[in-house]
């Protein structure tokens, strides 16, 4: 028990996907100008991480292993995460319009999310267990979706700034990034 | 082998299954589509511009399904309104269509230059670097960040280094409106063809300086104008384009000739003539 707190808290907070290990940026720069819409993509990642880093889990420890055919690991993972994706995103469309709506094209960009796969591979490299498997996916979302908050939370304050007319939008938003990542470093160490 | 077997039998079956899921999950959970949507991207000009505020006509039409204005829609003028007056029920006014028209006649003979510029070649940038290389801050820079914008090539750049807009084929998105940097760009009016091509606010003597082609507030085409339609104001005149009647007498009495009758307009008027 004690371990998996120290697993989840080393993936929300020393090894954060994003600020630390620099997966998945291309969500945390596109989705993060909206808080509502951060929430929803940082949920819908979380989701996904969770259920991929089982399946890939099962798919892995099941069949890939007996069968001595780790080395589809890549491509059976990738295959796997874009079919869950796919269902997530019949799910949502026929129940939530607006979070649709919200994410846009973000959710199929989840497919080849560097991030997704990132953790189902880190899941298979660290020996975890099943249940350790789902705790890391799931916190590895978590740490995602906190990024993403944070970011969202400042660029939304960016808006009202006066912020020199070089470094409008995107360029700022990368400084922050940097900086934020640098304060996340801060984490290093922890566990 | 078994390991290619292997392989092979776990890819394919991967592949086999989750396509029978995704086919039947697509099948439960299809939401269905209004099929007046469908209708209303067919009668959109289809040219994406964005004009109407929204990313796409798709998106356009889905807005106008949750209750958008139908009258938003620029380059299809007067017919799509007609068309989606038809779909929606919905009566609308149609605007008068308006184009853009450049406000600034200073190009790289008229107006002089504070500095010569090497940097990159975007008007964008240049007015940057201590708000552009001529001498006049309200100058056009002429590199054509709204001849590269515009979605209809409208917009060329001459010799002079100005943009020359085709009113023809320019509808009205706003486009190159938004890019220019110095706002010389604004939107007028299709019909009328009389401009005043300044935009300075700097008193008489300081344009008289810095361009050939500036208006210096001389009141000459305030005085002469019968419709009341020209007023000097800060410096500079501007056409009242509701009472203007293209009459041109301001053209005359200007004597910086920089109130100008369409280009465009006027080759037409000379093939009538």
């Amino acid at each position: 028990m004690e371990n998996l707190l120290a697993l989840a808290i080393s993936m929300i907070f020393v090894n954060n996907f994003i600020l630390t290990k620099f997966l998945g940026l291309c969500p945390f720069f596109g989705v993060s100008k909206k808080t509502e819409s951060a929430l929803g993509m940082g949920l819908a990642v979380i989701f996904v991480m969770g259920i991929a880093s089982a399946a890939s889990w099962l798919l892995f420890n099941l069949i890939l292993e007996p069968l001595d055919i780790e080395y589809l690991q890549i491509i059976t993972f990738i295959l796997i995460i874009a079919f869950l994706v796919q269902l997530v995103e019949l799910f949502i469309k026929k129940y939530s319009e607006k979070l649709y709506n919200a994410l846009g094209i973000y959710l199929p960009l989840i497919t080849t999310n560097c991030a997704v796969l990132g953790v189902a591979f880190l899941n298979i490299q660290e020996n975890l267990s099943f249940i350790g498997a789902i705790v890391g996916g799931i916190s590895a979302g978590v740490g995602f979706l906190l990024a993403l908050l944070l970011m969202s939370g400042i660029r939304e304050r960016l808006e009202l700034m006066e912020v020199p007319a070089p470094f409008k939008g995107l360029p700022i938003a990368f400084i922050v990034a940097s900086l934020m990542s640098l304060a996340f470093l801060g984490f290093a160490g922890m566990i | 082998m078994d390991i290619i077997l292997a392989s092979i039998l776990t890819l394919g079956s991967m592949g086999i299954i989750f396509g029978i899921i995704l086919a039947i999950a697509s099948q439960k959970l299809a939401v269905k589509a209004d099929p007046k949507i469908d209708e209303i991207v067919k009668i959109l000009p289809g040219l994406n511009c964005g004009g109407c505020g929204h990313p796409s006509c798709q998106a356009y039409a889905e807005a106008i399904m949750k209750g958008e204005a139908i009258s938003l829609c620029k380059p299809g003028g007067k017919k799509t309104l007609d068309h989606l007056t038809e779909i929606t029920g919905e009566t609308a006014q149609s605007s008068e269509p308006m184009v853009a028209t450049r406000y600034c006649n200073g190009g790289c003979n008229e107006a002089k230059e504070k500095y010569e510029y090497t940097g990159v070649k975007t008007c964008k940038v240049a007015a940057l670097l201590n708000s552009g290389y001529k001498q006049c801050t309200y100058s056009c820079l002429g590199f054509g960040d709204c001849a590269k914008v515009c979605p209809t090539d409208a917009i060329t750049m001459n010799d002079d280094m100005l943009p020359i807009i085709d009113k023809e084929k320019c509808i009205g998105c706003e486009k190159c409106v938004i890019e220019c940097p110095k706002n010389i760009l604004l939107m007028a009016p299709k019909k009328k063809r009389v401009h005043v091509r300044c935009t300075s606010l700097n008193p008489g003597k300081t344009v008289v300086k810095v361009c050939s082609v500036g208006c210096i507030a001389c009141n000459k085409c305030e005085r002469e104008c019968p419709f009341d339609a020209i007023h000097v104001k800060d410096n500079i005149a501007i056409i009242d384009y509701d009472k203007c009647t293209n009459c041109q007498k301001c053209v005359k009495v200007c004597p910086r000739k920089i109130i100008t009758v369409d280009q465009v307009q006027e080759s037409q008027q000379q093939v009538h003539t």
